[in-house]
């Protein structure tokens, strides 16, 4: 699991996170440590897509959340995913 | 570092910057810098500049992205420098019998001196010490490889029974020990001719000349800076425009389909 936006949407689920808190998050979660450029090239995108929004902050650091329709691609990618890893372990089990 | 970053996150498109920069440089104040961090923000700004620009200014920013990543390559490459010698073999009064078989002991001399023993002793000579690096995780016998590969012994006349002329030299990061390299071989091969004609009876009456002493190269030889930055810039000029109307061009079949 190395899509940054599935990173970041995962990230933004349990709440809202600047920039700095989304990324230690995740090196926290996945061990995955994405750069600068990664990282806000995800938020890009994300945000195009309405999949999270931007919280009105006077910091630099501004925080997202993410929007329903965001919820929802999370879910509906977090469940193919599932799928995978389920069928992968029950064959290795076989195998 | 930090600054770095900063110079580098200036390549965004301005309609990305006026949008996310103050985000991005706290960000860059919160982290510890790295170096992959400068080329990550060169990358994600090269990749907004493809996924939004036009391709005169696609071709312009990869152009430069290119020359930047081989600058930084050209920097990190060591210098090699080479040294070279002549000299020249020459065969007074041989009788016609013994022409071929002195053509050969030159052989077996040449032979001799780029051996593993010979050059495995010049290698771990204390004021030499060539190589160091590699002869701590490499087997001697691949590291007397890579030494033959920078150590030449060129022909430039004969071989023939009147005068033979070799050119030998050495590529080396250090240009001292490149001249010594070249120096040493010599030496080993004026003691294979005295060892050789010590065992002639009569003597072989082959003489060694030094034509050109081994020199102290003043520039290296490679590699050429200027050249692999320009290089850089062509190909990022060239393939970044491409890669961006590939692309593209997948895009709309995709979004047509």
């Amino acid at each position: 699991m190395s899509d940054p936006t599935i990173l970041v949407l995962s990230s933004l689920a349990d709440g809202e996170k600047h920039g700095y808190a989304i990324m230690e998050d995740i090196q926290g979660f996945a061990n995955v440590r994405l750069g600068p450029g990664t990282l806000y090239g995800a938020i890009t995108r994300l945000e195009q897509r309405g999949w999270i929004r931007p919280v009105d902050s006077s910091d630099r650091r501004r925080p997202y959340r993410i929007t329903g329709a965001g919820r929802e691609h999370l879910e509906e990618r977090l469940a193919s995913l599932n799928q995978v890893v389920k069928t992968a372990m029950r064959r290795l089990k076989h195998a | 570092m930090r600054q770095l970053i900063r110079w580098m996150a200036r390549l965004y498109p301005a309609g990305w910057r006026e949008r996310y920069a103050a985000e991005l440089d706290a960000l860059i104040d919160d982290i510890q810098p790295k170096w992959q961090d400068l080329f990550n923000v060169l990358l994600g700004a090269l990749r907004m500049r493809m996924a939004t620009g036009s391709y005169l200014k696609i071709m312009a920013f990869a152009g430069l992205a290119g020359a930047l990543v081989a600058g930084v390559g050209a920097l990190l490459t060591e210098d090699r420098y080479v040294s070279t010698a002549v000299v020249r073999f020459t065969f007074a009064g041989l009788a016609d019998s013994d022409r071929q078989g002195t053509l050969d002991r030159l052989r077996r001399m040449q032979q001799e001196v780029l051996s593993r023993k010979s050059l495995g002793e010049l290698m771990t000579q204390s004021a030499l010490d060539l190589y160091p690096e590699d002869r701590k995780r490499m087997p001697l016998e691949d590291v007397v490889e890579n030494m033959r590969k920078g150590l030449r012994i060129n022909l430039l006349e004969g071989p023939n029974w009147r005068a033979t002329t070799f050119e030998i030299s050495c590529m080396y990061p250090d240009k001292f020990k490149a001249q010594s390299v070249v120096r040493e071989v010599m030496a080993k091969f004026v003691e294979q001719l005295n060892t050789t004609q010590r065992s002639q009876a009569p003597p072989a009456a082959v003489t060694l000349q030094l034509l050109d002493p081994a020199n102290l190269p003043k520039q290296p030889i490679f590699p050429n800076r200027l050249v692999m930055v320009a290089v850089g810039l062509v190909c990022g000029a060239g393939l970044g425009p491409l890669a961006v109307l590939v692309r593209r061009s997948a895009a709309r079949f995709f979004k047509s389909a």
